[in-house]
Formats: structure tokens, sequence, C-alpha cells
């Protein structure tokens, strides 16, 4: 039972200045929510009307509507209905 | 709240926004911290924040004492104290919950709901860790700055023995009381004999074992003299209850994670790319692999054993050990991830475990935090392998029992400890306290399909329902006929899991780096995609993650 080698990759990383600025990060991070929203806007909005009734999921369906729109409009969700019509567990 | 769900996406956004936002304010962030931990633990149930928060109360409290008596400062203040702050608001809100239930009884209108006494809990809960930081700043104050000591007294001892019975008792009661009781009745039974223990109804608190293992490693790392108590209550609280690996782990120590939060660091990178690999590397194991395989054939056999040949039983434990693999180091990739985007460092839990050769290095690959923790705080105190070949051997399978105890309360865990720390002394037996020889492609490979099978059978104790079912599954080997279970996508989907071991480790580094150079739109276009067709591909529906119910 000797230490791990790759215990401290993380720590062995930053050290050497690994990575992408915290600027260029945030903006990743950001970024990557907003095409997600859009990406999965239709799934969203069937899985907020399945939630119960209820004042959470009127919000939910409130907050999904306009993503599933621009969804729709833009045509990013083909990709989420796609992967579903692959899907070996569907 | 579980990682692959809005409600978590939601959640991390909030935390992600407001660590950075709340950067260069350290006690703003902290709060911050730790109000999110709690949050996202208090989802599952906010009545068990009042374990959390009494445990890293008394918790720290007692390190505190240990640091003082080692400096050779006084000790009593702070121990009676500590022990009225702990103590005192429960009590009281336990007798105005008997007193408001005694007067509604009196008005002959029950007991009402359960909200009033839960609120009065919490509320006591609160109060109690508030005063326990006042306490703790009163009597902590210069003792991080001061160099760790120890001292063997008998004070230092009974605190430290105390240390680890407060753990050991919260643990004990809520994960074990009643198998303990269980096994008592069953026993009073045979022997004729009435039971005196009362049947409780305990529901056992999400991660109660992975943050009791965390605050124990704080403590006698504390008494040992390896490290100084944290500066503030607040420090610590953050240390065991920071939400990314709070659940399932890693379990994290405190030499690693609190000079961290102290110094709070503003890094002026962030490794996006490990983080990513990691976070969607994890969530594929998870929602796509792990689940399929959970759905189509482990839960079909080990729900009904009896019905089901060989092949389907041999296949199910193959993907059974692929499920667990994806299931549990997915947790921990998506954990080391999502502490990596917040500017946190954690050490890594599993490195292609399957891949080992010999037991031993499988302990070494397998769930990583856990196994080091059982070496440094019950192995080497136990003697380790410093003491006669006998004693040496009696070490190494009482760490393995434990170990088994501690994933679960049964006897099926027991003997999947059992088993792991008889294969270690066989091992050790065979190769004689020789390190082990450099061996050839051919010998490497018949040592990884033999510690891989021998794995295997272990897993059967571990996910059987019962020592029945296991039986029952080890019989089906005398039987032969057509797999039922056993298609095309199984076999695809064990396979994609077993392979992604390869995520392990620094095999994929080059990825890490590349990614990292993506330009930003790109990156954040292909995680999103990454995500969208991962949920696709995945089972409708999330399952809990396996670790959970440890």
């Amino acid at each position: 039972m000797s230490p791990h080698p790759n215990k401290d990759i993380e720590i062995e990383r930053a050290t050497a200045g690994c990575g992408v600025s915290r600027r260029r990060a945030h903006a990743a991070v950001l970024g990557f929510y907003l095409a997600a929203a859009l990406f999965n806007g239709e799934a969203l909005l069937r899985e907020a009307h399945l939630l119960r009734y209820g004042p959470l999921r009127d919000s939910a369906i409130a907050a999904a509507r306009p993503l599933a729109a621009a969804a729709r409009m833009t045509r990013l969700g083909r990709l989420r209905a796609w992967a579903e019509r692959r899907s070996p567990a569907h | 709240m579980l990682f692959p769900t809005v409600a978590f996406a939601i959640f991390f956004l909030l935390a992600y926004v407001g660590r950075w936002a709340l950067a260069r304010r350290p006690l703003p962030l902290k709060l911050f911290l730790l109000a999110a931990s709690y949050v996202f633990y208090g989802w599952w149930d906010w009545r068990f924040l009042g374990l959390i928060a009494g445990s890293s109360a008394v918790n720290h409290l007692l390190a505190l004492a240990m640091a003082r008596h080692a400096h050779g400062r006084p000790i009593g203040r702070l121990l009676g104290l500590g022990t009225v702050v702990l103590t005192l608001p429960p009590l009281t809100a336990q007798a105005l919950i008997r007193a408001g239930a005694g007067a509604r009884l009196a008005a002959g209108v029950g007991l009402g709901p359960e909200i009033g006494a839960n609120t009065l809990w919490c509320a006591a809960g609160a109060l109690a860790f508030v005063l326990a930081g006042r306490v703790a700043s009163l009597f902590g104050a210069g003792l991080y700055d001061a160099p760790p000591a120890r001292v063997r007294t008998g004070m230092a001892r009974a605190l430290g023995g105390g240390a680890v019975i407060v753990n050991l008792g919260f643990l004990g009661f809520f994960k074990y009381y009643g198998f303990f009781v269980q096994n008592a009745y069953a026993l009073c039974g045979r022997l004729g004999l009435s039971c005196p223990l009362p049947l409780l109804d305990i529901v056992l608190p999400v991660g109660i074992s992975f943050f009791t293992f965390q605050a124990l490693s704080y403590v006698l790392d504390v008494h040992r003299g390896e490290i100084a108590p944290a500066p503030s209550l607040l420090d610590f609280a953050i240390y065991l209850a920071f939400f990314p690996q709070l659940v399932a782990g890693p379990i994290v120590r405190a030499r690693v994670f609190l000079p961290q939060l102290i110094r709070l660091p503003v890094p002026d990178r962030l490794d996006v790319g490990r983080a990513a690999v990691l976070i969607f590397g994890g969530l594929f194991k998870k929602v796509v692999v792990a689940n399929f395989l959970a759905q189509s054939i482990v839960d079909p056999v080990f729900g009904h054993p009896a019905i089901y040949g060989a092949w389907d039983t041999l296949f199910a434990v193959y993907a059974y050990a692929v499920q667990i693999y994806c299931d549990f180091s997915a947790y921990s990739d998506i954990a080391i991830g999502t502490a990596l985007l917040l500017g946190f460092h954690f050490p890594i839990n599993f490195d292609a475990p399957y891949f080992s050769a010999s037991v031993q290095a499988f302990w070494r690959r397998w769930h990583i935090s856990l196994s080091s923790w059982l070496r440094d705080y019950l192995y080497i105190p136990l003697g380790g392998s410093r003491c006669s070949p006998r004693r040496t051997y009696l070490n190494l399978f009482l760490t393995f029992l434990l170990g088994g105890l501690w994933h679960g309360a049964g006897w099926t865990f027991i003997a999947w400890g059992a088993l792991h720390g008889f294969y270690l002394c066989v091992e050790r037996l065979l190769r004689g306290g020789r390190p082990p020889p450099p061996s050839s492609f051919g010998r490497r490979l018949a040592g990884q399909l033999v510690t891989f099978h021998l794995v295997c059978l272990s897993w059967f104790f571990f996910r059987a329902e019962s020592f029945e079912d296991a039986w029952t599954l080890l019989g089906n080997f005398g039987q032969w006929a057509r797999p039922e279970c056993l298609n095309l996508p199984v076999l695809a989907m064990a396979v994609l899991g077993f392979a992604s071991q390869g995520l392990d480790g620094r095999r994929v580094e080059r990825w890490w780096d590349a990614f990292g150079r993506w330009p930003t739109w790109a990156q954040a276009l292909a995680a999103a995609a990454a995500l969208t067709v991962i949920l696709g591909l995945g089972p409708r529906g999330v399952a809990p993650f396996i670790y959970f119910q440890f």
C-alpha cells in the first residue's frame, strides 16, 4: 500500500500553469450553459410538463417555453432528438 | 440533488458565479460556500443539516482542545463551554417540543405536523453551531499559526479516543443500529431470550460514511500532530460539507483541502480541459453506460437469480463490475471536475483498477481515497506489516473486513470485505514478502485476468440482496442454458464501459491540453453538444449513484 504516483496530477498541472485564463474559462462556462439550454430546450419543456402540478411546474414550464421555441427556431433541438432515436435504452 | 439533473445544473451555475464574484472577499466567499454546500445537502432532507453542523462543531472543538493541550494551554474552560453550547440549545428545543406536544394533547388537538419540531431542532442546531464557532474563536487564537505538536499524555489520549468514539457513535447509530438490533433479536430468539433493545426506524443520512471518515482523518491528524487545527469553525465546516465530494467522495484529507480553503487563492488559470473531460466523461459513464447496464442485465439477473442460467449470471457479474466502476468513478470524476472549476484541487480516486495484475494493485487503483484512509488510520495503527507475519495477516484481514462493513450494514458486505482480505493474505503468502518480480506481457495479462475474475467473484456478494441470492447465483454455473439478457447493445456498452478506464490517471492528458487550446466558442459548443448526446442516449429518469447508500 504505497502512495499513488498519479495522486497529485492537479497540483502538478496547476503549478505548471496548465489551462486557460480565468476570463476565458468564465466565457466557456457561460457559453456552455447557453448552448446546452438551446440544444435541450424542447426536452426541458417536455420534462417540465411531467412535473407534479404546482407552482414549481408552472415556473419550470414558463422558463422552458422560450428555450423550446428558440431550440425549434434554430433547429438545435434536433441533436437531442437524434441522440434519443439512437439510444439503445429507449 | 443528483449531478445529472436540471436542479444541479442551475445550482452549479449559481455556485460558480458566486464563487468567482466573491473571489477576492474571503469571509463572504466562505459563508457563501458553506451556504451552498448546506443547500446541496439539505436538498435531500434538510433535517440532516443539524447532523453535519453538529459533527463540524464537535470535531472542531475536540481538535482545538487537542491542539491547546499539545501546546500546554488549559483546556478545561474550552471543554466546559463547548459542552454547554453543544447540548443546551438541543435540550431546550427538546423541552419546548415536549411542552408543545403535551399542551396540544391536553387540548385534544393531536400532535400536529412534524414541521414544528423539525424547525425547532434545526434552529437549535444552527444556534449550537454559531455558539460553538464563537467558543472556537475564543480558544483557538494562534493555534493554526503555531507548529503542530504532539503530546502523549492521558488527556491527549482521552481527547483522541473521545473524538473517535463521537464520530463512530454518529456513524454507528445511523448506519449500524438497525443491523445490530436485527442480529441481536435473531440471536436472542435462538437462545430463547427476550431482546431489550428498541427497534427504531432510522433513516440513513446521505453521505454520512464519507463525511464521518473526513472528520475522523482531521481529528486524528491533529491528535498525531501532523496538522494544525483549522483556524475557524467556518473553515472546518466547509471542509466537511464542501458540496462536490460531500455525498460520495472522494474522501479528501484535511491536509490537502484545508490549506486551499484557508489561502483561497485566486488562480490566474483554470484547467478547463481537464475539468471538461472529467465531467463529461463521468456523465457518459454514469448516464449512458452504468444506467443502461443496470436496467438491461444487472438488475433483472440479480433481482431474480433463480430464473437465469450460467451465461446470464456470468455476463451479469461482468456487467456489474463495469457498472459499479462507471457509476462510482463517474461521481468522483464529476466531483473532481466541478471542484476544479471552482478553483480547488482534489486527488484522483480511480486509476484503471481492472487493469491491475494483482489484488494489491487493484486496491491501489480502486477508491484510492478509501484504501489510503484504511491504510493510514486502521492498518498502520494496528501494527501494519511491522510485526510478526501472523499479526500482519490478521491486520490485513481485519482492515478489509472493516472496509467491507463500512460499505454497508449487512453480512454480504462483510463477506465481500473478508474475501478481499483473504485474497490479499494469500497473495502476500505466495509472494513471501518479496516485491513482485518484473513480469512479461503474457504473465501480466494472466495476472489481470485472474485479478478481474477474483474481483468479480467478490462482486456477487457485494451486489446480491442476501447470502441466499449470492449462493443461488453461484449455483447457476451448473446450468449452461442459452442466455436471455445478453445482446449486442449490452455487450457493446460493457466493452465501452471497460474501455472508459482509459480516461483515468494521465492517460488522456493530451486531450485535456488539446481541449484547452480550442477557441472558447468551440469549447462551449462541444461541451453542450456532448451533454446533449449523453442525455439523449441515456435511459429516461435519473438513477441515484450506487455509493449514495454507503
